[in-house]
């Protein structure tokens, strides 16, 4: 008996041991839902084919960088990422990512670089090695066109042969790209809005990229070390110029208003429907566009340059890296192969979501191009052929990180301000070139900052413990206490354990920050010394005038909204807590407008507060566009100094943080019950003293209520303040900073400062100028309360 | 102790008295209108999670659905990518366990905040204030580490644990507010008959605090319901994510279809709604004692 069980124990351990433990590669994409589906079924099919490695997936739904970032800073990065041509080099740059060299077979045919679309695979490249396999390549420069439009309009289909310039040349007639998008754009006798557009993009600053990117205007000397900058350069004038021209003065495509919201579902819709001619987009919208669109629509090249050299296109992709942290190298490579391989391609390449990197791939009828005997909307478009040649035209730039984030990015902020028609490109342009060059000089002389100094680290924030203590409690030391006071303190201290365990969850994470307020930090790398330095660039305007532009629109917002916010809150409670029928529900449908998600608000807020459609101008300028409620809208347009024009809420500089603080009005409904729990506390015998000494209604409120009220009134005022001064929800879903700076708010500065460019030691110091900011005023409302808030309950 | 009912009761026939009728219609017509006002996004989202795609692009957002369906609820609640019924079991874990750990443990930090004598009592106040005003995209990262090298990362421990220690500046500086309201005068005489600080917080001035606590309940739950950040950074197995995580990723899957994301939305906040309206008696009718002499 036992003899059997032993052979048997054997003989299980020996089968165990013959089957090798299946290695767990992890995998992190930002797919879902039917792309989730998708990916599943090949991870299935990819495990069963190496049944040694397991693959778990984790899709990052949101935050997708900022996620692998902070998994990079705390050392649980996934084996095996998706990554993007245009960002990757933040991670290879500072070795997070594992050279493909590495692996023998990178040049191989399994692989296959050289059967792939060039750029792309260029793109993955960083200081001559290759980071990642390139799964996929998005051209976002094709035409999609309403065929039907072109008939009406009598315009030929288009064949491939268009140019643009900036100018539109009518004696080209089809064969002038603007001259097409001119022609189709509609207008009723009288009215200078059309109702049907020539031309729309997917998304507003698509479209200045793809001017620029396609007339392929020289702004600085070269890409690798840009020492000088041509901002001002004519050409670049002229096209900068142009592309707001298209928006704002021959509007040919969707107002400004439709520019700044940076809502790309809007356009699609609008295509759809046939208000818009022609929409630019990638080639992802062919999936969408075929299942929701029938067949009498197509697509074509984006024009090349009349006067230029070589058309490139803006455009991306995506690819497949492994971190340099995998412990099992070799089977993350075996997944990264078979996943951007054909197996892994096909499939993506039907459903039409994506066109594969393999060019051999993209050109075979029924992968990525239609079945050569499809039908209806599957055969669609049946131009899809042209995006070969279109890939092969994409470029990514690769610049230089302090590039990128320095001048790069503060041109692309500027795209707001041209579009918007606010400013002319000249002006624009002109101040850029006065003030970047010195900035530039700045990041090129940046020398290496020497390493972080830890241990001083450690002892400063040990010291900065102890001041703290030291501030606590030196001024009631030596106090003598009674026993009764002794008992009393010491049983306060019970109490407040939980919260002295708890502020370590608090109080690390805020040292830390502070002490790397004094580093240059990218997260990934040790940081670096860089002194007082982040204070001082952030508080020299010359280096940088954003932090006042940034307080003060900061400040505008909070001095609005905190009073406004207030009175709101407290007018509802009043209102709510009389006995009125059907009261409670009443305070549901208050709250509700604070309890609904924040983006799905957002993106209604939009369409209320649009220029041409919303219905806050609807009430101003009534339906004809004129009179309105009171003719308040005409008389808004003459303040703003714009006759004539209904008040483009959320595209211009004036109304943008007004339609933010009205916005905010309807969540009003969080202070308000804030209000009615304090309004319970107030006894009915105060009212009834003050009714039998004949005090009316108002004297009521004043002399019982609004006293009663003021220790929430006081509340209300400080967390207010304090959210107010942290505001970035809205203007972070809604206007990205803009419309040129106008709401770029602290928080959503710092946040672009830390995870846009990875500057965490210059965005920590921003973090505690505002922390300082809130704090001075805190302390004075804390002053001032003393004065006017009244605690029935009060010790003295 | 007092009982209140009778007070209530009192008052309410008081009011309803004092309330003419003209006063009355006026009110009622005033909150009518406030509620059109206020209804008005929530209008556009259900007509929007109401309307079959075709007419998404192609009407006017003010009109109602012309042949409305639930076709946008019902890919939500049967996406097996999405599986509503594990989502919405962690949903409700996510925003009902730490809501309760945070606002009993933060009753009883504010308790001594308010209402007790200690050495560098108005300092500490401070300090606690101050954990609100540092933004927290600087402390994001940091605490991210924090809590990995805890081994806490793809578990519900960052959001539970933390609760249980004191539930944030927020609701403490709110509860501390509300307890220097309460007069002194009960716990005053319990002192005398010999009562400890713990036997008065929790007679005298935890039930004292219930239409305050029913607040905090409910901004901790409508936080937790809808919080994406928090699951987003902390949890990586999609099986452990919570509805709003899920609904994000949905959408994405759908490249923002309106109409599916409001009614994603729509979906999340019809238990909202309800967990609101059956908690909303306890802000009104607290156990007031306040005043009782």
């Amino acid at each position: 008996m036992t003899r059997r069980l032993l052979v048997l124990l054997t003989f299980l351990l020996g089968a165990c041991l013959s089957v090798a433990q299946p290695v767990t590669i992890r995998y992190a994409c930002t797919a879902g839902g039917d792309n989730l589906k998708q990916l599943n079924r090949l991870v299935k099919q990819f495990e069963s084919e190496f049944p040694n490695i397991r693959v778990k997936v984790e899709p990052i739904v949101d935050n997708y960088e900022n996620k692998l970032l902070s998994m990079l800073a705390a050392r649980v990065s996934p084996d095996v990422a998706v990554l993007n041509p245009n960002r990757f080099p933040m991670f290879a740059s500072r070795d997070a990512l594992k050279p493909l060299d590495d692996f023998a077979d990178l040049g191989g045919p399994e692989v296959d670089l050289k059967g792939r679309y060039p750029n792309i695979v260029k793109a993955f490249q960083y200081d001559g090695k290759q980071y990642a396999v390139p799964r996929d390549v998005a051209c976002s420069a094709y035409i999609y066109y309403n065929k039907r439009l072109f008939r009406e309009a009598g315009i030929p289909y288009p064949d491939g042969s268009w140019t643009w310039d900036t100018k539109v040349r009518p004696e080209l007639r089809e064969k002038d790209f603007m001259w097409v998008v001119s022609q189709l754009t509609l207008r009723k006798p009288n009215i200078r809005k059309p109702y049907q557009y020539g031309l729309a993009t997917a998304w507003p600053q698509l479209w200045m990229e793809t001017l620029l990117t396609s007339s392929n205007v020289r702004m600085w000397d070269n890409d690798e070390r840009p020492t000088k900058l041509f901002l001002d350069d004519p050409k670049v004038v002229d096209v900068f110029q142009f592309a707001s021209d298209c928006l704002n003065k021959f509007r040919w495509m969707p107002s400004s208003t439709d520019i700044t919201l940076g809502s790309g579902s809007t356009m699609q819709d609008e295509f759809r429907k046939g208000t818009v001619a022609m929409l630019q987009s990638g080639a992802w919208e062919v999936k969408d566009m075929r299942a929701k669109m029938k067949d009498d629509w197509d697509i074509a090249q984006f024009p090349t340059f009349a006067r230029g050299e070589a058309p490139y296109l803006p455009g991306e992709g995506a690819g497949l890296g492994i971190f340099a942290s995998t412990e099992h190298p070799q089977e993350a490579w075996e997944w990264v192969k078979w996943y951007c391989g054909p197996k892994g391609l096909i499939p993506m390449a039907q459903s039409g979501e994506s066109q594969p990197s393999i060019r051999a791939l993209a050109l075979e009828p029924g992968i990525w191009l239609p079945k050569t005997d499809a039908t209806g909307a599957a055969r669609m478009p049946e131009n899809l052929r042209i995006t070969d040649e279109m890939a092969m035209r994409v470029r990514t730039r690769q610049l230089p990180d302090w590039f990128t984030n320095g001048v790069a990015s503060d041109l692309q902020g500027s795209y707001y301000a041209v579009l918007s028609g606010e400013k002319t490109a000249e002006e624009v342009l002109k101040k850029l070139q006065e003030e970047e060059p010195a900035k530039l000089e700045l990041a090129l002389s940046r020398v290496e900052a020497p390493d972080y100094p830890f241990g001083i680290g450690v002892a400063v924030a040990v010291l900065l413990v102890a001041a703290l203590l030291g501030w606590i409690y030196a001024p009631e030391y030596g106090r003598k206490l009674s026993r009764e006071e002794k008992t009393e303190s010491r049983s306060a201290y019970l109490f407040l354990i939980p919260w002295l365990i708890g502020l370590a969850f608090t109080a690390g994470p805020m040292i830390y920050s502070f002490l790397l307020s004094f580093a240059e930090s990218d997260i990934i790398q040790t940081p670096k010394w860089r002194g007082i330095g982040n204070y001082a660039d952030a508080l020299n305007p010359r280096i940088d005038d954003t932090l006042y532009v940034s307080l003060r629109q900061t400040f505008y917002f909070a001095g609005l909204s905190v009073p406004l916010g207030m009175i709101a809150a407290l007018l509802l409670s009043l209102l709510l807590n009389q006995k009125v029928k059907g009261v409670p529900l009443f305070r549901a449908l208050y709250y509700l407008p604070s309890l609904a998600s924040a983006v799905a608000m957002s993106l209604i807020w939009m369409r209320l507060f649009d220029k041409d459609q919303g219905v806050i101008n609807l009430f101003l300028y009534g339906a004809d566009g004129q009179s309105g409620f009171l003719h308040l809208g005409p008389v808004l347009s003459n303040m703003l100094g714009t006759p004539g024009e209904p008040i483009n809420w959320l595209g211009s500089t004036k109304t943008v943080i007004p339609a933010f603080v009205i916005m905010g009005l309807w969540g009003a409904g969080g202070g308000t019950i804030i209000f009615l729990a304090g309004l319970q506390a107030i006894s009915v015998s105060y009212y009834e003293a003050a009714t039998l000494d004949g005090a009316n209604n108002w004297r009521r409120f004043r002399y019982v209520t609004l006293p009663m009220l003021t220790p929430y009134i006081f509340f209300s005022l400080i967390t207010g303040v304090i959210g107010a001064l942290q505001v970035f929800g809205q203007s972070f879903v809604i206007t990205q900073g803009g419309p040129d700076r106008a709401t770029n708010f602290m928080v959503v500065w710092l946040y672009q400062k830390a995870f846009g460019e990875l500057k965490m030691g210059y965005a920590s110091a921003l973090a505690w100028i505002l922390f300082v900011v809130i704090l001075a005023f805190t302390l004075l409302q804390l002053a001032a309360a003393k004065k006017w808030v009244y605690y029935e309950g009060d010790l003295k | 102790m007092k009982r209140t009912d009778a007070e209530h009761f009192r008052r309410s026939t008081r009011f309803a008295k004092l309330a003419h009728r003209s006063n009355y219609t006026l009110l009622w017509i005033v909150l009518l209108v406030g509620a059109v006002l206020f209804m008005l996004p929530l209008y556009v989202m259900i007509a929007l999670s109401l309307k079959p795609e075709a007419e998404i692009g192609t009407t006017s957002m003010w009109s109602w659905p012309k042949s409305p369906t639930l076709v946008h609820y019902v890919t939500v609640l049967t996406d097996p990518d999405l599986n509503f019924i594990r989502k919405f079991f962690n949903t409700l874990f996510l925003s009902t366990v730490p809501t309760i750990a945070s606002v009993v443990t933060a009753a009883m930090v504010a308790y001594p905040f308010a209402r007790l004598r200690f050495r560098g009592r108005d300092r500490l106040f401070l300090i606690l204030l101050s954990t609100m005003m540092l933004p927290g995209v600087v402390t994001l990262i940091p605490s991210y580490v924090l809590f990995a090298k805890l081994g806490w990362i793809n578990t519900y421990k960052p959001f539970v644990i933390p609760a249980f220690f004191g539930g944030g500046a927020f609701a403490i500086f709110l509860l501390r507010q509300f307890m220097m309201g309460i007069p002194r005068e009960m716990d005053e005489a319990a002192k005398i008959d010999g009562a400890s600080n713990g036997v008065i917080f929790w007679r005298f001035i935890l039930p004292n605090c219930v239409p305050v606590l029913a607040t905090l309940a409910v901004f901790g739950f409508v936080g937790g319901f809808k919080d994406l950040m928090g699951p987003l950074m902390m949890l990586n197995d999609p099986d452990l994510m919570n509805l709003e995580v899920g609904l994000r990723s949905l959408q994405q899957a759908h490249r923002t279809e309106f109409g599916l994301m409001m009614a994603g939305s729509m979906i999340v906040l019809i238990p909202i709604f309800l967990i609101f309206f059956a908690c909303q008696r306890y802000f009104i009718r607290g156990i007031t004692l306040t005043g009782g002499k």
